[in-house]
């Protein structure tokens, strides 16, 4: 099975090899069944990756230590459903995983866009008329894929085996991996970041073609959308489990593998913004080529950080030497861009120019704005130990007082234009407008501050936040209300029924409404830990500790012991005003295979706060346990949020009701299939 | 298998228990405490959890913290004993690199750090403005500024009565669909 999965990589690189080689040749010299032949190739990469994972899998649950990687990763007593996350767990098979996650993208544009053997692009109607770019995207997707496979088969193949012998046992997986979220949470970081090589791909297929019309900035956008959703979870995802995992009390600490992810999201998010100047103004082009371009680049450039070991990271992957394949891939794909640009500029001209910056597209420009200069801020600041090193001769740490200093006013300027961005009406909008728009929810933002005031609260950022968060909720609300009442009055239905009918049909429109709240409730989760207590102490039988509104106090000592670990745990009664409301159990394991211990958090999370409690070990004269404990006000939020964003984003995805009946417009089809025949 | 989770030596615990005695302190005001604390916040774990020295590490193989945590026994004396918040953060500086600072500091080299962030952002608001002024000198005259950019409504005829309804409540509602 090793065998025939090393295969089966080897046999990717030559389809993947095959399918760019004669993709670029078809395309260059027009030859129809040269590129229909790279297609078939691009498509067969990943059943031959599906194999190769599914033979890694195979011998991970086969306990097959003559495999380095699973030897070095798994271990016999690892429980099944943590096995599965062996695969992502370490550099050669994470990388595996990136590469079938790629393949996978690939196959299902091709798939779902591929024209049929004998259809020329000239007779596609408009819904499909994007697929015109599917060869030569593919094209580009499979050139991804070979950087991506040549590591896999010549730099960090995933199926070596042990230079010597056979050891009984595994080393086991890391205890810090050993997490539920730790089965979702890189699998959907993946699939976020993997993604943007399909928008890349249709953005710089359609600038080498200099393709017509919008439609590629359709695709482009939605393509962007899926990887921005699976990227936005992922990244939560990865906070929750630093959260439940790590016992400082945190879920976000500016750690540069945090930050190499939080980097695509921002300019992916830049571009889902201004990428409605394009397709409603035939503005900002060029920009929006870059942003596209960046984004791909920022990921590739994330996923360089987290495995050459450039900078120090508790989440990085050992220190290996493939750091020099992804320089030269990224000077590659950094020449390509510039080359398909500067040949095809002319094209990306922008067709109207701004009119007003009380415009909703001078809103745009100042949201994209604040993310690239939070996007630059963050960049700086992870690179900045490297860049000092190398000017000073050591490193100069940059942590989290940096990061938040520079960043919190950003995001709460970007939370304020959350709010203005969507009543600014395109081209130019009246002081009488922004008047009647803005008065309400602004005094209710004032309103909220001045309570938050009256409460003694005197932190200005979370202040600032909460009145940020009542203006733009009020905005958004006062959005759906006024649809909705207009929709309820024709129709005769409820309130309810009808903000639904209204968000269907235009599913971009609400669903980008939905996502604001979300982006709000989040920014309330993180507003909450300027409130945060934290606390420590021994705490013997029957000892008190005080954190926030709760008392604990210990209450016994227990063991216990399987053959993956051995654990012991704090029982802590909690008390509130007097009377007991739960009873937690702070632990520690201690994980045979890996000679590891490991607090495990004991939390207890409400929609106001979680009290967290962290059993850090006793005292080895004493043997009297020490207890952390922190009381986390409104963090329950922050996941809430992300909940709402990634139910907005999928609203967002879904086709309005106004593109069915805007399809079935029989001129704008024959204009538009004229303009696909062009290419 | 009897496994005891001494977690770390005697230091350790040393320091927890200097901890609690600050904390104690702490909650009575007291400005000792408080000046640890202030100080203790700005020194981090120097392995790769960079955690603030107030925190657990995250990092279960961290070869610093042990080190750490004695020299923040050290600090707490330090404190009692009056030294300088210059001379403190020095000693740690000088024992540990300057990593062990949890935020650059604001002179020499490190000023960079601060004020490149500012500066990207001077300059990419110069840049804003300067495509808006472009811009707005290309608007043509003669074109009617209210005339709505885009169908309202999205090609639905019923949004756009809808759009349309609320438009006459609200004057230019529909242009910003």
């Amino acid at each position: 099975m090793q065998l025939f999965g090393a295969y089966a990589v080897l046999l990717a690189f030559v389809l993947a090899v095959y399918a760019f080689v004669a993709g670029v040749v078809g395309h260059l010299r027009r030859r129809r069944r040269l590129i229909v032949s790279a297609e078939r190739a691009t498509l067969a990469v990943f059943p031959a990756l599906t194999v190769a994972v599914l033979c890694l899998i195979g011998l991970i649950f086969r306990n097959d230590f003559t495999v380095a990687y699973i030897a070095e990763h798994s271990n016999r007593a690892l429980p099944f459903y943590f096995k599965i996350a062996v695969l992502w767990s370490g550099q050669e098979g994470s990388l595996l995983f990136w590469s079938w996650l790629l393949s996978g993208y690939a196959f299902v544009v091709l798939l779902g866009g591929r024209l049929r053997p004998g259809r020329a692009a000239d007779e596609l109607s408009p819904k499909h008329a994007h697929r015109a770019l599917v060869p030569l995207a593919s094209v580009i997707l499979a050139g991804v894929e070979v950087f991506f496979l040549a590591l896999n088969n010549f730099a960090a193949s995933a199926f070596a085996s042990l230079p010597v012998g056979t050891p009984a046992d595994g080393n086991g997986l890391n205890p810090l991996l050993q997490y539920s979220q730790m089965d979702i949470h890189p699998p959907l970081l993946y699939l976020g970041y993997v993604g943007f090589a399909v928008p890349f791909a249709f953005c710089l297929a359609a600038l080498l073609k200099r393709y017509p019309g919008d439609r590629w900035i359709h695709i482009t956008r939605r393509w962007t959308m899926v990887a921005w959703l699976f990227l936005t979870i992922g990244i939560v995802l990865g906070g929750l489990w630093a959260y439940k995992v790590l016992g400082w009390g945190g879920y976000w600490a500016w750690d540069p593998v945090e930050n190499a992810a939080f980097l695509p999201w921002l300019t992916g998010t830049a571009f889902l913004h201004s990428v409605m100047m394009q397709e409603k103004r035939g503005m900002l082009k060029i920009w929006n080529v870059w942003l596209v371009f960046a984004t791909f680049l920022l990921a590739i450039f994330g996923d360089f950080l987290t495995r050459s070991g450039l900078v120090s990271s508790v989440h990085a992957f050992a220190q290996s030497s493939i750091g020099g394949w992804f320089v030269i891939f990224l000077a590659i794909a950094v020449a390509v861009c510039l080359a398909a640009f500067f040949k095809n500029k002319d094209f990306l001209k922008s067709e109207n120019p701004l009119e007003s910056t009380a415009s909703r597209e001078a809103g745009f420009l100042f949201n994209n704005f604040v993310l690239l200069v939070a996007a630059f801020a963050i960049l700086w600041g992870t690179l900045f130990p490297v860049i000092s090193e190398w000017v000073e001769g050591q490193k100069i740490s940059v942590g989290r007082v940096f990061f938040d200093r520079i960043n919190v006013p950003i995001f709460l300027f970007l939370l304020f234009l959350t709010g203005v961005g969507p009543l600014l009406a395109w081209r130019r909008t009246s002081a009488a407008s922004l008047k009647r728009n803005f008065l309400g929810p602004a005094i209710l933002g004032a309103a909220v501050l001045a309570l938050c005031l009256a409460m003694g609260w005197r932190d200005p950022y979370p202040l600032v936040c909460f009145a940020l968060a009542a203006f733009v909720l009020a905005i958004v609300a006062m959005e759906f209300y006024r649809g909705a009442r207009v929709l309820s009055r024709r129709s005769r239905r409820g309130l309810a029924l009808s903000a639904v009918e209204l968000t269907m049909r235009n599913t971009r429109r609400y669903g980008g409404y939905i996502i604001h709240v979300g982006i709000v409730l989040l920014a309330v989760g993180i507003a909450g830990s300027g409130f945060n207590q934290q606390t420590e102490g021994p705490m013997p039988y029957r000892a008190k500790l005080a954190v926030g509104p709760y008392t604990l106090t210990s209450l016994a000592y227990t063991q216990d012991d399987n053959a993956n670990f051995s654990s012991e745990a704090l029982i802590v009664r909690v008390d509130q005003g007097g009377r007991e409301i739960a009873t937690m159990y702070p632990s520690r394991r201690f994980y045979k295979a890996s000679n590891q211990t490991q607090s495990m958090v004991a939390d207890r999370s409400t929609l106001l706060s979680d009290l967290y409690l962290v059993y850090a070990g006793d005292d080895p004269e004493t043997n009297q346990p020490i207890l952390h404990a922190y009381w986390n006000p409104l963090i329950a939020w922050i996941w809430i949020g992300a909940l709402v964003i990634g139910f907005g984003t999928i609203i967002a995805l879904l086709p309005s009701r106004t593109a069915a009946a805007r399809r079935e417009n029989p001129p704008a089809r024959v204009a538009e299939t004229a303009e696909v025949a062009q290419v | 298998m009897q496994v005891r989770f001494a977690s770390r030596p005697l230091r350790r615990i040393s320091l927890a228990l200097a901890l609690l005695g600050l904390f104690t302190a702490g909650l009575r005001g007291d400005p000792v405490a408080e000046r640890y604390h202030r100080l203790a916040a700005k020194l981090r774990c120097v392995c790769p959890c960079h955690q603030s020295m107030l925190s657990e590490c995250s990092n279960m193989q961290c070869s610093a913290r042990a080190q750490l945590d004695a020299a923040m026994v050290k600090l707490s004396q330090k404190v009692r004993s009056g030294d300088s918040d210059e001379l403190i953060l020095q000693a740690f500086v000088q024992e540990f690199g300057p990593e062990v600072l949890a935020a650059p500091p604001t002179h020499g080299f490190s000023l960079v750090v601060w004020i490149m962030p500012w500066v990207a952002a001077g300059l990419g608001l110069w840049a804003l403005l300067a495509v808006l002024h472009y811009w707005r000198a290309q608007r043509p005259s003669a074109e009617p500024a209210t005339a709505p950019a885009a169908p309202a409504g999205d090609g639905d005829p019923a949004l756009a009565r809808v759009q349309a309804e609320i438009a006459r409540e609200l004057g230019d509602w529909e242009r910003r669909e």
